[in-house]
């Protein structure tokens, strides 16, 4: 590995596929976008690939690898276009899948519903079996039953099959017993056993994560597969790797036998770009802030590490109420979305107060100044109308926007029935909407028992630096980074991630007196399971092994998740471990409880492969001084002083590195715009990076 | 230090006051430790002004907590003036008449000080799994059977733990460790929110939240009238008649007047039965609680709950009925009346606005097993599971099947449970033809079958179990022609069945069913779409027996398929309708 020229990143998204190829020698990217094509996917990526092969005929030779995200897999789900798929539970509990929870997301809310389940209640069968608490066998799987139940649902024409028993993560015999007899009795049909997608106590989510896995496998099948072939066609036969949720890369098989694991593939390769710009520039601590048309997400990495979760939720019914989707349990990358983008719409309520999203414009008509359109006012208006966008420089010049369209919509619909003026109106829509993404950020943080004011922000997407300033003070957050290109960097982050893959074993013991030969047998499996994902993938060299472990105070419900070290279990101090436990629930929750017992609940272990050095090529920056990088003045709102007023106007390709301008200030780039706040420095890196001090207080 | 507010700057801090509560409760959440709380979610948070009135509540709360909200506090103040409290104090109750209608439910509040006066209170409820007393019954006559009653007292005094009152409540209590644990997480969720509200004075420079208050007051207050003004005026009157019948046995009546005038709303259950010496009697505060929620519901689901929209409603019943007890009745199982309220509300209220109320509904009341045993070994488990029916039909979809209402109650994972208790949970499925036929069908309800191990399949010893739930004879009831759900019945070894909740001592071997309610249908179910008819059957949730009879739909046997010119000969037969 190493000795070929390039690497390629390509991410399917909704509307758009970008790429982004990189020159591993000079550390030069080159970036494009093509729409994306629904009806078949790979169809956008090839052309894509072409358009390289124009200039760069002998590419494919010199490529090293393919790293590929995809939405294909989440939309799937949302949009209902998955396999015809069967679920088979121990008896009595079929229905576990429909009953989900049982709570209501919206206490008031009459018409309330919920996503109906994946696997209709006809193709839910069930097999006698039962193992209980301990992993006994207390009713032999009745082998016949399961022969003619597979049968018959082979029958049905099923094209995938979940399988999920009670208590199969202590003892996965049945289950695996079950695999057997769908092997012979329905052939190529594919299946998942839960005790392989995750083998993690809590029989509802458990079973909607498999069958979340089976009902999108065998499109992921046909896609990666059609991919490989055409990539193969076309001369390119070297790896394809796929990024996972959580943030590493996995290779194409290992993806199809779990593709639940590649949902947010898209999002996370944003995460790790940011963390990639903080690694360059020192900073471990981090907030990654994209801010797009429709939503925000932001991320907390925190000593380098991105903030990771095991629970998720896909096609809400609600799009930002919890509850009101499918829950899937896998590593993901712990994003907080917020319906908080350029075109989210902004209101007058039932009380008489304003009120911004989270309904989006979306990109059709899109915001009123667009002039397509649109006549609600959006977030987008309200930023022309402060002054902060430049109607003649929108992406760059290549979509004028309509100033006029922007300021009536905001006046018409906020500044007159508010009674407040145009400014203020624009304005309460800029704080509200931070304020909003404010409030998510701030849950986020609680939860993991942080510091927000200690972190850097980093901003990007179309949306992300013209709110990054204000954000940041929202936060008492004083510093800010703006990545070069901001507008599409998240592509980046494809380059920066390892080879890696979690497994995971529930496990219940109480730590005092567990079993420590068994822990450390269950960890050996876990990174054997491990070992043979990499190599399949096609590595061989060191494989870095870390093992956490989600635990509990005896007879808490909810376990924290805590760091252990590398070490054989059986030679491990356990007052050694519970004081790391105990360390880890302080820092958390800021109390412990030293005497009741701790107690194990899940297993994890990631393998990796090393992290990926990243050179990126220094952008051609200018000498001289910023004034050389003047485009004049414009009128803009500055809250710290409560009215508009003069800010001067940069171009961001001719600025200096190393020289400091000072706020109020606006940088202006093709695909965003910086605001800097009256009081704020900013100073442009020799990386093109923009790093800002916003100024103290309010 | 700016005081004034507009419709901009009141949602922007309005917004950061509820994110300061729903953090409030994932605090809660996330410290506690019995079942009761992290899988059921039965607690509430929120937030008061320095005078008691309800700043905010956590987005995802419990109907019947908030009923205690517009006073309780004010109760607190009435026994600790607000110059006899002091930072690090800490508020505890359980008193049903003050609190939430009967003794589970423990109420902490924490004085929130800023610049050494009082500013605000930080306030949780949770509902824990024991109290003492008789657990789980409906049979006592008195609260004094019924658990420890904690008048309002000092749990903290200037930070320091009242040890004694800690070592009554753990000396009272099948399992101390979880009770006092959920104590210690309600300690906990109040420092945050605490803390996080003193940020927020800080860094706005304010005193404490009165203005703000007073502004979300207003606005919700103006919101809500205008809601109501838009129904027409007038007195709707509904009998209810409750099928659990009191120690006198007569059977309970329920009478309620709702009474629309201009923007204000007073509903009275003036001719209700008196109270009963049976734990079935329903505290006002419970009563109150559920009938604003059905009304708020039904009239304007959108806005805030706080004080300003309660302002618009009244609510009153004769001391001494089963709305409004006197003291000592006894109170645990308030369910099956006070679960009934928001419906009889929906009922009232439908002539007048059919296309926002629904059918009645298969999950009320909420229908639990509390149990509690021994293990080979001695270890003792209490726990208490919820299980829902199906919710009634809407004017425009069918009930979701098996979800709570009006309680907002999770069920738990049965891998949970069996970890947690020696019992095997062998069944929990939609019951075939249990939600009300209709255009909308009712959701459909549960079966849960629980065995108690034999030995060298678990380890239990004896299982004391309360069997609970409601709709035993008189099942939820369909609207605008629709037809009522299945009821609800529990089954003990396969053939002793009782129409009534049961205590049960159970044995090795032994096998509890409990079949939960179906939802009520929305209009009549010869105008439901035969296809979704024949997909119900398809999916085992309608017999194809029933899809002729009640739906009047001819599918073909072998393949499901609808017969159309059958059914339209079918329906025309019908000669228009249900009735």
């Amino acid at each position: 590995m190493g000795d070929l020229l390039f690497r390629l990143g390509c991410d399917i998204g909704g509307t758009f596929t970008d790429f982004i190829l990189l020159n591993q020698e000079t550390g030069e990217t080159e970036i494009h976008k093509l729409l994306t094509t629904p009806d078949d996917p790979s169809k956008a990526v090839l052309s894509g690939i072409e358009r390289y092969l124009e200039s760069r005929p002998d590419l494919l030779s010199e490529m090293e690898n393919i790293i590929h995200g995809t939405t294909l897999v989440i939309n799937a789900i949302i949009e209902r276009k998955g396999a015809l798929t069967a679920l088979i539970t121990t008896g009595g509990l079929r229905d576990i899948l429909e009953i989900g929870r049982e709570k209501r997301y919206d206490i008031y809310d009459v018409f309330i519903s919920y996503p109906p389940p994946l696997v209709p209640r006809y193709l839910r069968r069930e097999v006698g079996e039962r193992i209980n608490r301990d992993g006994l066998v207390i009713k032999r799987l009745d082998e016949q039953e399961a022969g003619k139940v597979a049968a018959e649902l082979a029958a049905a024409g099923v094209e995938s099959i979940a399988v999920c028993f009670l208590h199969s993560f202590v003892n996965p015999e049945h289950e695996q017993l079950m695999g057997r007899v769908l092997k012979e009795t329905c052939g190529q049909i594919p299946f998942s056993l839960s005790s392989e997608v995750l083998p993690e106590i809590r029989e509802y989510e458990r079973t909607s994560t498999t069958v979340a896995n089976s009902y999108v496998q065998p499109l992921t099948n046909r896609y990666l597969n059609n991919l490989k072939d055409s990539l193969s066609s076309m001369g390119f036969n070297r790896k394809l790797f796929v990024m996972l949720s959580s943030g590493g890369t996995a290779s194409l098989e290992t993806a199809i036998k779990y593709p639940i694991r590649i949902c947010e593939s898209g999002p996370a390769s944003g995460v790790m770009a940011a963390r990639f710009y903080g690694r360059a520039a020192g900073i471990e601590d981090l907030l990654s802030f994209d801010m797009g048309g429709t939503t925000a997400k932001s991320c907390i990495v925190s000593g380098g590490q991105a903030a990771m979760t095991q629970t998720y939720e896909v096609a809400r019914m609600h799009r930002f109420k919890r509850g009101s989707g499918i829950p899937l349990r896998i590593p993901v990358i712990d994003l907080m979305e917020t319906g908080a983008g350029g075109g989210s719409i902004a209101h007058v309520d039932d009380m008489g107060l304003l009120k911004v999203g989270p309904i989006s414009a979306g990109a059709e008509p899109g915001p009123a100044c667009y002039g397509r359109g649109g006549a609600e006012p959006t977030v987008s208006d309200a930023d022309l109308c402060l002054g902060y966008l430049n109607p003649d420089y929108f992406l760059g010049g290549q979509m004028q926007l309509d100033h006029e369209a922007g300021l009536a919509a905001i006046q018409d619909r906020i500044g007159v029935p508010l009674k407040v003026s145009l400014t203020d109106a624009a304005w309460g829509i800029h704080s509200l909407v931070n304020e909003n993404m404010a409030a998510a950020i701030r849950m986020q943080v609680a939860e993991k028992g942080l510091d927000i004011s200690r972190f850097t922000l980093v901003a990007f997407g179309g949306a992300g630096p013209v709110h990054a300033y204000n954000l940041a003070s929202t936060l008492n957050i004083s510093c800010i980074l703006i990545p070069h290109a901001a507008g599409v960097a998240s592509a980046l982050g494809f380059f920066t991630v390892p080879l890696s893959f979690e497994h995971s074993r529930s496990h219940k013991a109480s730590l005092s007196d567990a079993d420590m030969g068994e822990i450390e047998r269950i960890y050996g499996e876990l990174e054997e399971e491990g070992r043979l994902i990499l190599s399949g993938a096609g590595y061989s060299g060191e494989i870095e092994y870390s093992r956490t472990a989600d635990a509990r105070y005896s007879g808490q419900g909810f376990e924290i998740t805590f760091p252990l070290p590398h070490r054989d279990f059986r030679g491990m101090d356990v007052e050694q471990v519970i004081k790391s436990f105990n360390q880890h629930y302080q820092a958390l929750y800021g109390r412990l409880y030293s005497d009741i017992p701790v107690e194990l609940v899940t297993l994890r272990s990631v393998a990796r492969g090393p992290e990926r050095h990243l050179n990126l090529s220094r952008p051609e920056l200018k000498g001289g001084s910023v004034d050389d990088a003047l485009k004049g003045n414009r009128e803009a709102y500055s809250p710290e002083i409560g009215q508009i007023m003069n800010h001067t106007v940069y171009d961001r390709y001719l600025l200096p590195a190393g020289t400091a301008l000072k706020g109020p200030a606006i940088i202006e780039e093709r695909e965003s715009t910086t605001i800097i706040g009256k009081g704020g420095r900013a100073v442009m890196d020799e990386y093109g990076t923009l790093h800002i001090e916003v100024a103290a207080g309010k | 230090m700016n005081l004034k507010l507009d419709a901009i700057s009141t949602e922007i801090f309005w917004s950061r006051l509820v994110s300061i509560v729903d953090e409030v409760a994932v605090a809660l959440l996330r410290t506690s430790f019995s079942n009761v709380v992290r899988d059921a979610e039965d607690f509430s948070v929120a937030m008061f002004d320095a005078a008691g009135n309800l700043l905010a509540q956590g987005t995802s709360s419990i109907p019947s907590h908030l009923g205690a909200m517009p006073n309780v506090v004010k109760h607190f103040l009435d026994r600790f003036p607000p110059q006899t409290l002091v930072p690090g104090d800490a508020i505890i109750t359980n008193d049903p008449w003050i609190g939430n209608g009967h003794l589970e439910d423990v109420f902490l509040a924490t004085p929130v000080f800023h610049h050494g006066k009082l500013a605000a209170f930080s306030l949780n409820i949770v509902h824990h799994c024991d109290i003492g007393g008789r657990y789980g019954t409906s049979e006592s006559r008195e609260i004094f059977e019924e658990g420890l009653r904690i008048p309002i007292s000092k749990l903290c005094k200037a930070g320091e733990p009242n040890e004694d009152i800690f070592n009554i409540i753990a000396a009272n209590v099948r399992t101390p460790d979880k009770v006092i644990g959920d104590i210690n997480a309600q300690l906990a969720a109040n420092h945050v929110g605490s803390t996080r509200l003193l940020e927020f004075l800080e860094e706005q420079g304010w005193e404490n939240m009165d203005h703000l208050a007073r502004e979300i007051f207003d606005r919700t207050e103006a919101a809500m009238r205008a809601s109501i003004e838009e129904l027409p005026d007038g007195t709707y009157r509904q009998e209810f008649i409750g099928e659990e019948a009191g120690t006198s046995g007569r059977p309970i009546t329920i009478k309620v007047a709702v009474t629309i005038k201009g923007s204000d709303i007073h509903v009275d259950y003036t001719g209700t039965s008196p109270q009963e010496d049976k734990a079935i009697n329903v505290a006002l505060n419970y009563t109150y609680a559920h009938t604003v929620f059905g009304l708020k519901a039904a009239i304007n689901p959108v806005i805030l709950n706080n004080e300003g929209s309660l302002r618009c409603f009244r609510v009153t019943a004769p001391e001494g009925c089963i709305l409004n007890p006197r003291f000592p009745a006894a109170l645990f199982w308030r369910i099956p009346i006070g679960h009934m309220l928001p419906e009889m509300v929906f009922h009232t209220l439908h002539p007048v606005i059919p296309e926002r109320v629904m059918a009645g509904n298969g999950s009320t009341p909420l229908s639990t097993i509390a149990f509690n045993g021994e293990e080979v070994g001695g270890r003792r488990f209490v726990d208490i599971v919820f299980f829902n029916g199906g919710m009634g039909g809407r004017s425009d979809r069918d009930g979701v099947s098996c979800l709570a209402y009006p309680a907002n109650i999770s069920n738990s994972s049965l891998e949970i449970l069996e970890n947690e208790a020696p019992l095997l949970f062998e069944k929990k499925e939609l019951i075939c033809d249990s939600g009300g036929a209709g255009r909308f069908r009712g959701g459909c309800g549960q079966e849960i079958v629980m065995r108690v191990p034999t030995e060298g399949e678990g380890t239990a010893r004896t299982v004391a179990a309360f069997v609970a739930g409601g709709r035993f004879e008189r099942p939820a009831q369909g609207l605008l022609g629709g037809k009522e759900g299945s009821c609800s019945r529990i089954v003990l070894n396969g053939d002793h069945v009782y129409d009534t909740s049961q205590e049960f001592l159970l044995k090795p071997g032994d096998v509890v069913s409990m079949l939960v309610s179906g939802g009520g249908g929305y209009g009549s179910p010869l105008e439901r779409e035969p296809r979704l008819v024949a997909e119900d059957v398809r999916n085992g949730m309608v017999s194809l027996r029933k899809a002729g009879e009640d739906y009047g739909v001819v599918l073909d046997e072998s393949t499901l398929e609808v017969d159309e010119e059958a059914t339209k000969a079918a329906r025309a037969a019908r000669d228009g309708g249900i009735s």
